[in-house]
This record gives C-alpha cells, structure tokens and sequence, in this order.
C-alpha cells in the first residue's frame, strides 16, 4: 500500500540511496529531504581521494546537485532536526516547523567522536574528518603546516597520514591501543603496516593518550604524560565515530550504538526506518545486529528502506564490516570479524607484502570469519563470499596455530576460493 | 528489446583458455600484459576411477543487481540501458578498490594507473554487429552470444535429450 | 556515455574495430603457432598488427583460434626477437654476440661450409629444420644439392614414427592422423590424443560428431576433456598400446567380428597374426595394460560393429616408446581387421603433399627435393642404428646426431645448419648440448635467443608468418598464398629467403632454387596447374576444384604398395631387416616388469610430453599472456601418490630417473591415474628431457621413449623457484 508523504532525514549516501530507490519504486507522493548540511550529498569515503588530487572536489559529490530536482525530493537544507515523535509521526526541526509523515527514514549519519581532552574541544586546531566543511577546513590548515598529530590509527588516520607525508608535512600518528587499527586487524598485520607506515616517515606511537592540549602562537601543544609534549600545527581527530541521533527518543526506539534495525530496514516502531551510519543492521559473522558503516552498506540499507517506504518488499539480506584502502603503493583490506569472540579461534597467514600479497585468515571452529590482506585484494571479494556462505575448514579444527606451513595456508586459502 | 545473454555451455569447455587470451588480445590497450578479464577454473571431483573435471570460464557476469554498482563512492558502475551491459567509467575511477571488495567473482581488475577496468561484454563490438572477443575465438563453442529465447530453448531441448540417454542407458 | 552514435574515434580503436573510421583494415594470413596452419584475420592500422582472429573463411579453423593463436602478438613484437644475424663473440652458450650485416653473415656461413665440404666431405655438414615445416622442401634440395644426405627434422621424434608404422603395415604413410574421417565415422577411436589441446581447430568436428551420435572410445592414460565425452575410456598404462590393440583383435578375431572378406581377400599373414593375438584373450590384455577386460571386450565389440569407424591417433603419443612402431602397428592393423581401410567414415589414404597436408593433388614435391639418389651419397646419420627409418624415411634420425658428433663414426659431423633447431627436443638433452658444443661450425636460424640459439656461431634471425609469404594447401584443397601483413621486424627475414639466399653461394648450380620462393612453388604444383600467380588473385584462400578426387578402397584396383600388394599383418619388410615382421607387444624398456629392480627405486611411471593448451612445446611459455596461465614447471600426480609421499599442492618436489633430478612444483590432479606421473618439456630451463638417456630409444624408428619410462617424486628441501 502506498503512503503518500516520505521524509527522509539525513543527506548522505543512505539518504540518497533512499530517496532514489523510492522513486524507481513507484513512489508518486512528496519526498522531503531534511540536512543540517547545505549543499548536495558528500560522500565522505572520498576525501583523502581529493587531499591525493585523485578526485576533484565537485566529484567528492557523486550525486551532483540535479538529483534533487530530477527525483522530485524537496530539500530542507541547513536545519537540524530538533525530535522526533514517533508515535504521531512528525517531525520538528529547530526554527520550530513541523512535518508529519506517512513514513519516516532515520539517516543522519554519524559524526566524529572529539576525544574529551582539557581544551581539545575548544581549540579551533582539533580538526575531524567527516563532512564537506571539515574537509575544507582541513584542506587550508595543510596549506601551511610543516607538523601534524593525528588521534587515533583508525582507517582515517592512517589515510590521512599517507596524505600529510606526501605533501611533506611531518606526521606523528598516535592511539591508545597498542596497534594500529584496532578491532578490524589482527596484532600480527597492523604491526606489518605499521612498519609500512615509518619506513614512509610517519612516527607511530601506540599505547599514547594525550592529557591535555594548549594554544600556542600558531598552533597546538599536546601533552602526554611523562612530560612528553608535541608541538604541532593541528591535530587530526580520527578516533571514531557516533550515530547522529540527539532527535531520537530513546524510550520509544530502540537504539545501542545506531537505531536498531530488521531485514527490511524497520525499526522497533511502524513506519520508521533507519539506514546507514544511524543504524545497526544483521551483521552475518556475529549473527548480531551492529554498525557496519560503510558507503557500499549505507547505499544497500537505503534502497532497501526506500523501497519499503514505497510499499515494495524488500530485504536487506545483512553485511560484514569491511573496508578496503591503499596506503601508498599497497592495498588493504579487512573484512568480517577477525577477533572472534566464539568457539575455537584459528589465525593463519601466508605470503609477503612485496610478492604475491598477505593474507591473514580468521577461523571459528573452522568456519571463515575474517581476513586481512595486504596487496592480495583481488581474493577479497570471494573470501567475503565464503564467510557469507559459511564456509568450513575442517583441517583447522583441533590444529595449533604453529602446526600450520605456509604451504598448507596457501592450499587452504586455495580450497576457499575456488569453492566459489 | 530482444534481451541477449552470454551463456557457457559447461558441456562443451575444454579449458583451451582461447577465451582468456583472446580477450587480453582485444583489450590489451587497457590490461597490457598482466590483467586478465576472464578465467578458466578446474573443479575434480571423486577419486580414482570414478573422477570428474569440470571446466568453467568465467568474467564479469553483469549481474542484474550487481554489488559493484551500489559499493562504488563514485557512481562510477553503471549499466547501459540497451542491453545492460555494467560498464565502468575510468575517467571518474579513483581506483579505491570497493568494487573489488563488493563483487563475489573477482571480475574487478586494476590497471597500471590504479584504475578499474573489467569486461564489458564488448559492447563497442556488438554495437557493430561483432561477437564478444571470447565468444568469436571459442574453439568448442561452449561460450555463446545470441538472445536469451533461443539460447534457452536451445539448452533446455539438449538438457533433454541428454536426460532421455540417460533413462534408456539405465533400462539396457 | 557509451551509445553507438557517440563513439568516439578513440573508443572505436581502444574496440579495434575495423573501418574507414579507424583505418584498421582486416588483412588475411596463417598462424605458424602449431602445425595447424589456422587462417588468421590480422587487424592492421599504419603497418602495425593489432589485434588477431580466427578466419571464417578458412575450412581448418572456421573462425576459431586457440590460446596460442591468440597470443601472436606478444610472439611478433617480442622485445627479445632477434633483429640482426649475430656473430658469437663470447664461449658457446654465453649469449654473447655481436650484430652483423646480413652479406657478411652469409658469406660467413656459406664459406665456411664450402671449406668444410672440401676438407671432409659434404656429408660433414648436417641441415636441420626444426619448426615450422614451410622451409623444408628448400632445406632438403639444398643438402642434396650440396652434397649432403644429412637433412634431418624434428620428425625424428614427431608423426613419421606413425607413417612408419602406416608404411609397414598397409604401404601408406598413415600420418598421425591417419586419415580418419570424422564426418561421416559413427564410431571414433582417439588413440593416444587429446585434440581439443594439440589440435583445438578440430574441437567443433569431435563434439558435432558426438551431437550426431558418433560412438567415441578414448585410449590413453590420462584423463582429457576427450575422455570425459567418451562412452568407453580405456585408461591404459604408458607403453601398453600394443598389448591392448592385440587384445582387442583378441576378441574381434573371437567372436567374428572382423571383416573377412577384406581379411582374406586383402591381407598377409592374417595365421600368424591371429595365433599371436590369441595370447592377448583379455584377461591378460589387463593384466598388462590395466585396462579391466570388460572395457576391453565392450570396446572391441563397439568398434568392430559399428561401421563405419575410424582410429585417430596422436602424432608421437604411441611412437615416443622404445617399443613405439610395434606398438603403433597392432593399433593401425585392427583398421584394416575391421574393414575400415580406405573407406568412407573409416581411415581413407589420401596421399600428403607440401607441408605433409594430405591433399591428394599432383605434385613434384619429391623430385624437387631429392635432388641427388641416396647411393650417390654417404650413409645417413643413424643409418646404421636405424635401418627401418632410413629405407622408408627420406630423412636422416636425427637422434643420432650427438652420437655421431662425439664419436665420429661411420664419419665425423662438423657442421650443422639448423633452421629452429631447439637441443631441449632431444632424450638427454644435455647430451646433444655438449656435442653441439664440440662442432666446428654451428648455424642456428631463430626468432629469439634460446638455448640452442646461444650455442651456435652465427644465428639468422627468421621472421613470423604474418611478416612473409607462404603457400599452403589443406586437405579439403584450400590453398593460400599469404602475404605478408605487416613488414619483417628489423632485419628478419623469411627461412625460405634464407635458404634461397645461402643456395645461390653453396648450390650455384642450382637455377631452380635460385629463382626463388615462387618459381619453385610453381614448379612443385606443375602437375596440378596450381600458380601462385593465380592463388594471389585471391588473399585469403579458395578452395581448388576439378582435381581429380583421390578415391577409396584404391586397393581394388592397384593392391597394396607392400612387398606382398597386401596388407600386412606379418611385415616383409622387418623380416627382411631380421626383425619381427609381427607387430610384437615389448615391455618398455624402462618398466617395473622389464626391470623389477630398478622400479624399487623409482616405483613411478614417468610420461612426458603431453599437450598443454596454452604451450607450444617450449617455444611459447615465455610470452605474458601465456605464461601467467601456467608460470612454473608442474609435474602432474595423482592425489594418492602425492598423499603417500605426504606432497602438499604446488610444492616444490623433487622428480627423479636413472639419469637425473630436477625441481618442479608439484599438481596434484587426478589427471594422471595412480602410478604415473605426467610432465611437460615446456619450460627449458626445468627440462624433462635431461631425465631421458639419449639411448633409450626404438631401433624401428629411432624415437626416445618419452613416454613411459621410471622415475620417483619426493617432497623438495628446497621450496621457491630455482629462478628466483
């Protein structure tokens, strides 16, 4: 059954995704669209592309200004969104309006956690990475600077360092954790890219964790402890980051990091739906619902919930986290779990860097859950495919990790994409 | 429309990878030397005396609802309305590898300027009333380029008359 | 983007597309990849080669092109083709060479082997032609002419084994493929070969056949994309050809099946050829060959009962053993057993003409190339060994060269032309190597620096045969005269050219040769009217008519051009010699029956040489495209042999015979049975053949025994390529 009036809140590749597919879908009735962003949807993958020079600006903006008009979506441009009331299904924004609707898509994205350092959220020198206006602000701090701290060895910022050092800017990189990359990469492979990364002159220091930052005359000073205090021009945060969703009442949806979600994109109450970074969507590794941020995910939820929206059915059939990324003249991926936290856990990994490419394999009583690879991605997307299809090794059942030579990964590594 | 398909006839393979080369052959502007679009891949099966080898040549299926298409950050995956035929665009291409992660038959491949490039069915070859380079040179006929009716009307009466063997070998 | 109308000139030549709007124009020529002769539709723009297909027009390939095909390109442009004559400045093998003009490398060569003729006479100086085949007739002259009887060829180990066997048994060089008429055969042996891999122009003929209804039985030991179509495979032990044809003539002699009147009209020695075939009832067929007597006996019936059939066999597949003729003699005897001798649907005799095709037409080939009688001139290398191969060859075994070389006996060899001459196509070839090296005088014609190319003193650079013209005839009588689609790169040129070139200094009598390519083309078709001059009327070939055809059962009217004018079950000709005029089943030499003892230490059956899709012997596995298909040297063996000897896939493994070990990654497929190991000489540099002992060869015909032979496969201490 048709509803007449969807409004999507949210401008990003969920959004859009939405608004497209609601469309194609037979959607004849109004689509609003409400951004506290003013211009068309920024796809926020793209701008260490742009920083490279490999993308110009107008081109971080895939959908291009005409979209709006040729879908027929109405914009509300530049005004938060203040609550949202579920039950009587409107919306208010902050000058105080009010929308109703017929259906309602939760997309607004996630923004960049600012660490709370003493004087880090104040300081106009603590620089995220996310939008199109921090992109731009970032783009003319690195005119002038000569030094950089980058917060946090997330994806991020390691993009963002293999930007600094090619425009000849000094980079130290830092994170709590005792690797790089954390969560999405085993110890053994972040400590490979890591060595990548300081033999291209980035100084990685882990286990840090800044006490407090000041101004200076032209830039910041940070603290550690131990009296250890960087001088630099601006520190870029890269530490993670949280689903927009200050609008949402907590009581009436269901919410852990993003707004829970089924495989049709709905959330716990009727004709509310979420997709992308504001949501958590039927990760198929844990067999959880989690936050699986990523622009290819994003783009697959929204079409599925603008599809809904139209009265189609539609499923989202779950994801993996997963991520893929050059870093100077290599390539990473990461895809799935590669901690589980279940069963019996198996790593095994074979190759080099340099010649044929690495890969790192993560099993859960036998069943492929994750893989990290180093310059081997032309495997990622059928290692995806396995853990999708719950692919089984029986050899590493019951097998020490030591037992295993190299030889034997690579048979195993064979057996699982030709199994395809 | 008259929809066409490119079909494989597994029956017919003899893993003689004229398929792959003749496709570099065509596309060697793009690949050079080291891309390949197409595989051939052997599956055994069974052990000693009861074996069987199936041979399979495979590249970018085209999918209907490919996953490339919704990966990539730069709408840069689109498929062509006459037949759809999912081309890439280079000139947009940034070469950050989603597709690559997105699709489940690795037809995704990078060239030396880091960008995307994969089958296109050869659709400029079509448009002017050629065969697809791997098609045109397959010496055993197993790859086939003509509208989806009479393939499958085709494939569905050989299915057939193998089944009716099959049932009057069991009954010798 | 993308729609028809909005191409762009650059997209349309990115496409190749050919046309005005390119300039890419659709040139016509042949692939001298293999010895198929597939016509080839070359798209060239600005002199330059840019893309390859198959013809449709022409009746070998109908379009089709193999993988090797496919790769011309990376073949013609190679950056390691030879593009000047070299002068060797460095020791024999460096590599090290120095560019010189073509005269003074003519005048070099030609001098040096007038010297060598009047020092030691002309038989001192051998001619070799290795691949392709175009240049041979002028070779041969050319040796006759000069004096020499030595001209021998790479069919010292390739399809005249198989015409020996045709020539014992019916007086007809049989060829490999033996005439067998594919569409009309409703029944088809494939003995001992895979075409969809050696001869891929022939794939779409097995499979039509098969969709007709054709019966297909396929002997070999390994399992190919032929044995998985077949309705019987017979799955035979390497060197057991022999036994299982007498085992099948077993029962078809048994049960009646044969053709009697044919036998007893048309044949010899039919008593003493069932008598020997009654020792092979099936069960001991299996015992030998492994072959399970129900499969043997389903086999035989089938064939016999179903007429018309034909046998196809493989060029070298059951002649590369030391028991080779023999062997491929019982096989070729169960046609003329069933009545399927030169008759529609079964193996039809069709005389061969230029390029060994079986054209049937008239022709002068023999007189053009045998210029001088064998008694005007010395004994032929191997001679001696090999009488068989010299009184029904008009070659010398070349495989007796390096024995002639090192011994010096019945006369020393102290130089040798070769044209392609590859060292690696020798049993021990590093014994060949050696002798190559103590020559006085070593010529070498190629298109890259290969092995063999680094020991010669002078190497002519050849060119491709998109950059010359050729004539070739078909066997449906499709002839093509090419031209050259794009010019020779840099100072290459075409082996005929060559030879025309080098005959007018060492043959100056010769005014035939001299003339040059086309003159002597003319002349050798003479008897058929055929000129190039009318054949050029038409780039991209026609189809000759009004020749007479060449007919069936022509035994009817002339007999058999044997001894007896029969068919021959019991050969005048090996009696003669003092060997067995039966086609006797011997063990292999190198066997766990013929040497128990020796197969404790190397319980393996080692085969080699069987076809790889992507390879032509070894001169392909260096060009990108091809290489990457299959980059290391593999040696193929079966999972329960690479499981007892706890061998992982693609290890490194170490393969051993009597003789040597090299190092190659191992393949475990279950393309090789249990028991046998299969190897490929395709790659050089791990080279298969340095296993083999140069004296393990057939006495009949002088072939080494590639195929069957012991060996061992163990796990290598050492992982990683040895070139790395």
């Amino acid at each position: 059954m048709q509803k007449n009036r969807i409004i999507i809140l949210g401008n990003g590749g969920a959004a859009i995704s939405a608004a497209r597919a609601a469309r194609t879908a037979g959607h004849r009735g109004e689509i609003h669209l409400f951004s506290d962003t003013t211009e068309s949807a920024f796809n926020p993958m793209l701008s260490p592309y742009y920083f490279k020079g490999k993308v110009s600006w107008e081109g971080c903006f895939p959908f291009g200004e005409d979209f709006y008009r040729n879908h027929e979506i109405t914009c509300h441009f530049g005004i938060p969104v203040a609550n949202l009331d579920a039950t009587r299904q409107q919306v208010t924004l902050t000058d105080g309006r009010m929308f109703s609707y017929d259906s309602c898509l939760i997309a607004t994205g996630a923004s960049p956690v600012m660490p709370p350092v003493p004087g880090l959220r104040e300081s106009t020198r603590a620089l995220p990475l996310r939008s199109a206006a921090s992109a731009r602000k970032l783009e003319e701090a690195m005119q002038t600077a000569r030094r950089v701290l980058i917060m946090g060895a997330s994806l991020v910022g390691i993009e963002m360092a293999e930007v600094l050092v090619k425009r000849g800017i000094a980079v130290v990189l830092l994170d709590i954790a005792d690797q790089i990359l954390p969560r999405s990469t085993h110890l053994s492979v972040a400590a490979i890219l890591m060595k990548y990364l300081e033999s291209h002159g980035v100084d990685v220091r882990l286990g840090y964790s800044m006490q407090r930052m000041e101004e200076t005359k032209d830039g910041v000073a940070c603290h550690f402890a131990d009296d250890v205090i960087e001088e630099v021009d601006f520190v870029v945060c890269s530490t993670g980051v949280r689903s927009n969703l200050g609008f949402v009442n907590r009581d009436k949806v269901k919410v852990e990091l993003g707004v829970l979600t089924d495989d049709r994109m709905r959330t716990n109450v009727e004709n509310l739906y979420a997709a992308g970074d504001a949501s958590q969507a039927f990760n198929r590794v844990t067999g959880q619902q989690d936050w699986m941020g990523t622009w290819g995910n994003a783009c697959y939820q929204g079409r599925t919930a603008g599809q809904g929206m139209a009265g189609r059915e539609a499923f989202f059939p779950g994801s993996l986290p997963e991520n893929i990324s050059p870093l100077f003249e290599w390539n990473y991926a990461q895809l799935g779990d590669i901690q589980p936290t279940t069963g019996e856990v198996r790593h095994l990994a074979c190759g080099d860097p340099e010649r044929g490419g690495y890969s790192l394999l993560a099993f859960s009583d036998g069943f492929l859950t994750g893989a990290n690879l180093i310059n081997c991605t032309h495997l990622a997307g059928k290692l995806h495919g396995a853990i999708l299809r719950k692919w089984r090794c029986e050899s590493v059942i019951g097998v020490a990790d030591g037992d295993f030579t190299e030889a034997a990964v690579e048979d195993i590594l064979d057996e699982c994409t030709a199994s395809c | 429309m008259t929809e066409y398909t490119l079909f494989f006839d597994a029956s017919r393979c003899s893993g003689c990878m004229a398929c792959v080369v003749a496709c570099q052959d065509q596309n060697d502007l793009v690949t050079g030397d080291t891309v390949a679009f197409r595989h051939v891949n052997q599956h055994e099966e069974g052990t000693y005396p009861e074996v069987r080898i199936a041979l399979h040549s495979g590249s970018c299926q085209h999918c209907v609802d490919g996953p490339c298409l919704l990966a990539c950050p730069m709408q840069a995956i689109w498929r062509r309305p006459e037949d759809g035929t999912v081309l890439v665009n280079r000139d947009i291409c940034v070469g950050c590898h989603s597709c690559e992660l997105a699709c489940p038959v690795g037809a995704p491949k990078f060239t030396q300027d880091g960008k995307m490039a994969k089958c296109d069915l050869c659709y400029v070859r079509r448009d002017h009333g050629m065969k697809p380079a791997c098609v045109r040179t397959c010496t055993t006929g197993a790859l086939v380029y003509g509208p989806i009716k009479e393939i499958s009307e085709k494939m569905r009466e050989k299915a057939s008359i193998r089944m009716l063997k099959g049932l009057a070998s069991l009954s010798e | 983007m993308g729609s028809r109308s909005t191409l762009s000139q650059q997209q349309l030549l990115q496409a190749k597309i050919p046309g005005e709007a390119t300039g890419i124009e659709i040139k016509k020529t042949l692939c001298a990849m293999c010895d198929c002769r597939c016509g080839i539709d070359a798209y060239v723009k600005d002199g330059l080669l840019l893309k390859v297909e198959g013809s449709e027009n022409n009746p070998v390939n109908k379009g089709k092109l193999c993988a090797k095909g496919n790769a011309n390109r990376q073949w013609i442009y190679s950056p390691e083709r030879i593009q000047t004559p070299l002068l060797r400045t460095g020791e024999r093998g460096d590599g090290v060479f120095a560019p010189i003009s073509w005269d003074e490398a003519l005048e070099r060569v030609s001098s040096r082997l007038l010297k060598i003729k009047e020092e030691s006479g002309p038989e001192s100086v051998a001619f070799f032609a290795g691949f392709p085949k175009v240049m041979r007739p002028f070779l041969k002259r050319m040796a006759h002419t000069f004096g020499s009887p030595n001209y021998c060829t790479e069919s010292s180990t390739c399809g005249l084994g198989a015409d020996l066997a045709g020539i014992l048994n019916f007086g007809y060089a049989t060829g490999p493929a033996s005439g067998a008429e594919l569409n009309d055969a409703r029944c088809i042996i494939t003995w001992g070969t895979n075409p969809f891999h050696s001869v891929p122009p022939q794939s779409m003929t097995y499979l039509d056949a098969l969709e007709r209804g054709a019966k297909l039985i396929d002997v070999g030991p390994l399992k190919t994309p032929m044995s998985d179509k077949a309705d019987i495979h017979l799955r035979l032990r390497p060197g057991t050809s022999g036994a299982l044809a007498l085992g099948m003539a077993h029962v078809i002699i048994e049960e009646g099946l044969y053709d009697q009147e044919f036998v007893d009209r048309w044949t010899f020695g039919f008593e003493e050829y069932r008598d020997y075939a009654g020792q092979f009832a099936p069960a001991i067929a299996e015992q030998v060959t492994g072959v399970p007597k129900e499969q043997i006996i389903a086999a035989a019936r089938l064939y016999a009962t179903t007429r018309p059939a034909a046998i196809v066999t493989g060029s070298s597949t059951t002649t590369q053993h030391t028991n080779g003729v023999q062997n491929h003699r019982a096989v070729l005897a169960l046609i003329g057993l069933t009545g399927n001798f030169d008759r529609t649907g079964g193996n039809h005799m069709v005389p061969v003409t230029y390029g060994q095709q079986a054209t049937g037409l008239s022709h002068q080939g023999h007189e053009f190339e045998q210029t001088r009688p064998w008694e005007e001139m010395a004994a032929r290398i191997g001679q001696e060994e090999h009488p068989i191969w010299s009184k029904l060859t008009s070659q010398a075994q070349a495989m007796a060269l390096p024995h002639q070389i090192q011994s010096g006996k019945p006369y020393p060899i102290r130089a040798v032309l070769g044209f392609g001459l590859n060292h690696h196509m020798w049993a021990g070839s590093d014994f060949i190597r050696e002798n190559l090296k103590k020559l006085d005088f070593f010529v070498n014609t190629e298109l890259f620096l290969t092995d063999s190319a680094k020991l010669a003193d002078i190497v002519l650079p050849a060119c491709t045969s998109f950059e010359r013209s050729e004539l070739f005839i078909s066997p449906s009588r499709f002839a093509f005269w090419t031209e050259p689609v794009i010019a020779p790169l840099g100072q290459s040129r075409p082996d005929i050219d060559i030879i025309v070139e080098l005959a007018r200094r060492l043959t100056p009598e010769d005014e035939l040769i001299s003339q040059g390519h086309e003159t002597c083309m003319d002349w050798i078709f003479g008897p058929a009217g055929v000129t190039i001059e009318e054949l050029r009327k038409h780039p991209g070939g026609c189809t000759l008519r009004g020749h007479p055809e060449t007919g069936y059962e022509k035994y009817q009217e002339k007999g058999f051009p044997t001894p007896s004018g029969k068919m021959e079950f019991t050969s005048l000709i090996l009696k003669e010699a003092g060997m067995d005029p039966l086609p006797v089943y011997r063990e292999p030499r190198l066997s766990s029956v013929s040497e128990p003892e020796l197969a404790k230490s190397y319980p393996l059956i080692l085969t080699t040489g069987a076809r790889l899709p992507m390879y032509g012997h070894s001169r392909t596995s260096c060009l990108p495209w091809l290489k990457r298909l299959r980059p290391d040297p593999m040696v193929e063996i079966n999972p329960l042999d690479a499981h007892a000897r706890g061998i992982k896939p693609r290890q490194w493994v170490e393969l051993s015979t009597s003789r040597g070990t090299l190092r190659a990654r191992a393949d475990i497929t279950e393309y090789v049975p249990p028991g046998v190991v299969n190897m490929s000489h395709s790659t050089p540099w791990a080279d298969v053949n340095e296993l083999i002992d140069p004296d393990y060869r057939d006495s009949v015909s002088g072939y080494p025994g590639f195929k069957s032979l012991l060996c061992e496969v163990k796990k290598s201490q050492v992982q990683g390529n040895i070139r790395d």
